[in-house]
């Protein structure tokens, strides 16, 4: 009954005039930024951080979350049409999506992403609702100890799951943390990697991070090659998905909807892992695994019910535990912070309506992205049109006034500039950019947590194993540190082995 | 080995090098009571370790000698080159004039069109964001040497 009353009461927040235009102008974004490939929702997020700014906590986390899931309604639309992903989630939906479309079939397979992201987000919404209150309760009862293996879990947990190198994961995560160091030390107030500028006192702000290593650094990527796009040309017609694509389609969107929720709820999984297990387990159970790939509905439903419910799940860590699961998170923990308002455990308690508020606008967010990209197919179609000399110029302007105007200081802008360039590089080296958000958003509260824990149990580190909790957190840790060691260390034995005489 | 991971690693093996320095300096403390170079200390120890295996990693792996596909580094410089202009002469030259100067620069490094096309799209970007940030969104921009 309790959960009834809040659900009733989220949705009288989320419904509010001014909540329910950020909702509609994130989700539109959120399509937007999914539809247009080279650009994805982290550097969206990233760039609207500072427009954030000047609106009320509930609607500021409604507008990002909203670009973030109506990012992969957006991202099916370039798979589907152009055989480009415009996110990364949308990747496995190219494989029978594009097929789809050179058969003649874009509006079923454009239908069906469409439906499907939609019934992946109600079931993924219920599941929130009933989970993430339990998780509050469970999280009360958490102390220093307990938070400090939490955050290294997650820290963890993020770099075990990158996709590129793993020990190039942790060095970005450390320096993430050590970015998070400067300024005003958390516990005694010294200052700390100032180094005379006034600037630095209160630390490096997230949007010039954000900005720099998502926005520029992606932008710049992309300026070294630029890849003509060509668009299907196919007249899009029965967009809605006949009687026998939905008898095909239920039960891989049941399947992807409740894979995509429970993976999604782990921090460092994300939304990508989802799609390609959905696919590989729809093609491992089909009568007709040859068909994959060649234009199967089964291939585009299940992923794309995966990805969008994996988006929606991730917000339960943040909301209940105060961790952001991935960097999206990060950057929504981040808007948050800067409003003064912590999430966590305390949040729903605290802040009912950004917690009960944020919940439900997801499923606003679901039903007007259902009603608004189906129509607005052609008009998405258009937009991939638009041509870069024209696109790239206009992210970097948004860019840089956006980050003046946080303080009106140009200061801001070269940091974000050399966040720029930090994050090229860090493209061209193989090193990945979300750890070293993930660890500088957390990296505050994790120095506290350390710190006031050690000074709790006067220096002794047995503090970290004696709670069940935070020993149980760090056991994991290790194991997973210690599995993704195993493989190389296997391999150097065999060939000890067969190099032996 | 690969030149570009032993490069990295000599760079990250700096910046924790040069966190212990300054840790040291605004004193590390000790376990019973962490002093404000405390966290820093031990991060700067463990980046060096994760750099020193990236540095290992670097020199053991062969140079693949795969194909290199064209890419236009000039573009990626010249925008760098124009951003970093663009933050320094923005509060002197005014929002109008570098936002007019920044646009061109960016526009002539994608495409190669008559020589009115970038500064016309530029006038008209520059001044519609001039419009819409200024009266629309009241945000403050600097006047610079045009007085507006």
């Amino acid at each position: 009954m309790e959960i009834f009353n809040n659900v009733i009461y989220g949705f009288s927040v989320s419904l509010a005039p001014s909540n329910l235009l950020a909702c509609f102008m994130g989700c539109l974004m959120g399509t937007l930024i999914g539809v247009l490939p080279g650009l994805g929702p982290v550097a969206a997020i990233s760039l609207l951080l500072p427009i954030t700014f000047k609106m009320t906590p509930v609607a500021s986390i409604v507008m990002l979350a909203g670009i973030y899931y109506g990012a992969q309604y957006g991202g099916s639309t370039t798979s589907i049409l152009v055989n480009i992903p415009g996110e990364a989630t949308s990747v496995v939906t190219c494989l029978d999506g594009y097929q789809m479309a050179r058969r003649g079939r874009a509006g079923p397979a454009l239908g069906i992403a469409a439906f499907s992201s939609f019934i992946a987000g109600t079931i993924s919404i219920i599941g929130i609702i009933l989970l993430a209150p339990v998780l509050v309760i469970w999280a009360v009862k958490l102390d220093a100890p307990d938070y400090a293996g939490l955050f290294i879990l997650g820290l963890t947990l993020v770099t075990y799951l990158a996709s590129k190198s793993k020990v190039k994961a942790v060095a970005m995560a450390i320096v993430g943390l050590l970015l998070g160091t400067i300024g005003f030390d958390p516990i005694v107030g010294t200052p700390r990697f100032d180094f005379g500028f006034m600037h630095l006192l209160n630390g490096i702000e997230l949007p010039p991070i954000a900005m720099g290593l998502f926005g520029i650094g992606e932008v710049l990527t992309n300026l070294e090659k630029l890849e003509p796009r060509e668009v299907f040309k196919a007249k899009l017609k029965n967009l809605l998905p006949n009687r026998k694509d939905w008898r095909a389609s239920l039960l891989p969107i049941g399947r992807g909807s409740i894979l995509g929720f429970f993976l999604g709820i782990f921090p460092g999984v994300g939304a990508i892992i989802p799609t390609f297990l959905s696919y590989a387990l729809e093609k491992k159970i089909s009568k007709t695994p040859e068909e994959f790939g060649k234009g199967i509905i089964q291939g585009v439903a299940g992923p794309e019910a995966a990805n969008n419910a994996a988006s929606e799940s991730t917000l339960i860590p943040l909301l209940s535990l105060g961790i952001p699961p991935n960097v999206n998170m990060a950057l929504l923990m981040g808007a948050l912070m800067i409003h003064g308002v912590m999430p966590g455990p305390l949040l729903a308690q605290e802040h009912p309506d950004i917690f009960w508020g944020v919940i439900t606008s997801m499923y606003t967010g679901n039903v007007m992205l259902l009603v608004l990209n189906l129509p607005l197919i052609p008009l998405w179609v258009r937009v991939l049109k638009v041509p870069y000399y024209l696109l790239f110029p206009g992210i970097f302007l948004f860019c840089i006034i956006g980050i003046y105007t946080v303080n009106n200081s140009y200061l801001d802008v070269v940091i974000m500039g050399i966040f720029g360039v930090a994050g090229y590089l860090m493209r061209k080296l193989g090193y990945e950019p979300a750890p070293l958000v993930l660890a500088f958003v957390l990296g505050g509260k994790l120095e506290e947590a350390v710190r006031q824990a050690l000074i709790y149990s006067r220096g002794d580190l047995g503090i970290f194993i004696q709670r069940p909790l935070s020993a149980l957190f760090l056991t994991v840790s290790l194991v997973l540190i210690l599995s993704s060691l195993l493989p190389s260390l296997m391999k150097r034995k065999k060939q000890t082995q067969a190099g032996a005489p | 080995m690969k030149a570009s991971d032993i490069g990295s690693s000599g760079a990250l093996i700096c910046l924790g090098a040069f966190a212990l320095w300054q840790s040291e300096k605004i004193s590390i403390g000790h376990l019973r009571m962490p002093g404000p170079g405390f966290f820093p200390f031990y991060l700067g120890l463990m980046l060096i370790a994760a750099a020193l295996i990236i540095l290992i990693q670097g020199v053991k792996q062969k140079t693949s000698a795969g194909h290199t596909e064209k890419r236009s580094y000039a573009r990626v410089v010249s925008a760098l080159a124009g951003i970093f202009a663009y933050s320094l002469t923005f509060e002197f030259l005014g929002y109008l004039l570098s936002t007019f100067f920044l646009m061109i620069l960016l526009i002539n490094m994608m495409i190669q069109k008559k020589w009115w096309f970038a500064p016309s799209i530029s006038g008209v970007i520059s001044l519609s964001t001039y419009i819409l940030f200024k009266f629309y969104l009241e945000v403050h921009l600097p006047r610079g040497i045009l007085y507006f």
